[in-house]
């Protein structure tokens, strides 16, 4: 479950989970809390853990060896090419969009 | 609670990410939204696994559900259609058309058809998976179909008493006394808990003997045979139960067998790729 305050979310958890891991390798506790803090959005274990599995089944993600109840993930090359091409549509979508308001509302 | 719903998670989600969901939720509290986050968690994991490791790995791990998940689903499928056959013909509707009975007749010989190629699954994954475990000490493997054999022989004995005292007092049959109906409500209870315990235990047993992918490949080409006679047997009694127009219970029963088979059909949809990696390697 994702929670946050607004109607108009952004954030699936596999892409706030990329977008987390691009500040380096994190485990599961550290990848809430800096979605919390950097996103404004609180992901459930259960929704954290769920997305991770997808992201690790499709190569994006993978473990790091550690402790077994803390172990660290890191984004794997093609899970940051698959961020970078996300964040570039995104990016190019949050272009448009301002540059359309700063038309109808100058 | 938490415990309850982290322990509801599949056993192959629970070995990988067991440890880190349960940290985790010390971490956070396992609060009213937590819980219903794991449950959803938990449901979306047996709806849809995710299996990690090499490819030829996850290939055999995606197999090895997949018969788990047709076996389960051909279990409910069986066991619902005994229910419908006696809801819509004994004693049979009023008004009930010929083809309906028709139609119950063929649900029958889809359940035998898919009878004998799920029983062929089983007599290859034994021959392949259990008997070795047998011979190499891992009683283990087999523990988990000790229920359903020891149900089963006394299913049967139960069976054998019935048939031999309606054929011995063929005159009592006709007003049974209250021990008797009590004997057969418990040996009828004991034919759902071998079902039960029949259905569970093989994909328990196959999880611990975690088998090679070339043992799982034949079995789970034919359980693609059990998939095609769950869903005919869905379909058929479904179409028996809209026919007669009867009752909430075979309604209910027949839902339950639809939905079997669109386990099985999702499973086998998701099984199939896995069959190509596995030809590959």
């Amino acid at each position: 479950m994702v929670r946050r305050a607004d109607q108009l979310s952004w954030g699936n958890p596999p892409l706030l989970i990329l977008g987390s891991l691009a500040g380096g390798p994190k485990h599961g506790y550290a990848i809430v809390q800096d979605v919390a803090e950097h996103a404004g959005i609180t992901m459930g274990p259960g929704t954290l853990y769920g997305a991770l599995a997808r992201l690790e089944e499709r190569g994006l993600v993978e473990a790091l060896p550690g402790d077994e109840r803390r172990r660290p993930y890191r984004l794997t090359a093609a899970g940051a090419q698959a961020l970078s091409q996300r964040l570039t549509e995104m990016s190019r979508f949050a272009r448009t969009g301002l540059a359309r308001l700063s038309v109808v509302q100058p | 609670m938490i415990r309850v719903l982290l322990a509801c998670y599949p056993p192959s989600f629970r070995d990988r990410y067991g440890a880190e969901l349960a940290a985790l939720v010390e971490d956070t509290g396992a609060g009213p939204r937590v819980c219903w986050d794991v449950a959803v968690g938990a449901a979306a994991a047996w709806l849809r696994p995710a299996f990690t490791g090499e490819p030829s790995e996850r290939a055999r791990s995606r197999v090895q559900t997949g018969l788990s998940t047709i076996w389960v689903s051909w279990c409910a499928g069986v066991l619902a259609v005994p229910v419908v056959a006696r809801a819509l013909l004994d004693p049979p509707v009023p008004g009930v058309a010929g083809t309906v009975r028709t139609l119950v007749s063929v649900v029958w010989l889809v359940v035998l058809a898919g009878g004998a190629v799920a029983a062929g699954c089983a007599l290859l994954l034994t021959r392949r998976v259990l008997v070795p475990a047998l011979r190499s000490g891992r009683r283990r493997v087999w523990r988990p179909l000790l229920p359903a054999i020891v149900l089963l022989a006394l299913e049967l004995i139960g069976a054998l008493g019935v048939w031999l005292l309606r054929r011995g007092h063929p005159a009592v049959w006709p007003h049974p006394s209250t021990a008797f109906l009590a004997a057969l409500l418990v040996w009828l209870v004991g034919l759902v808990a071998l079902v039960v315990v029949g259905a569970a235990g093989p994909p328990v047993a196959l999880r611990r003997a975690r088998p090679p992918a070339r043992a799982l490949r034949l079995p789970a080409v034919l359980a693609t045979g059990v998939t095609a006679a769950l869903t005919a047997l869905a379909v058929v009694q479904a179409a028996a139960v809209l026919l007669a127009g009867h009752g909430l219970v075979a309604c209910g029963v027949a839902g339950v067998a639809v939905l079997a088979a669109g386990s099985a059909l999702l499973s086998t949809w998701r099984t199939v790729p896995a069959l190509r990696v596995m030809s590959a390697h």
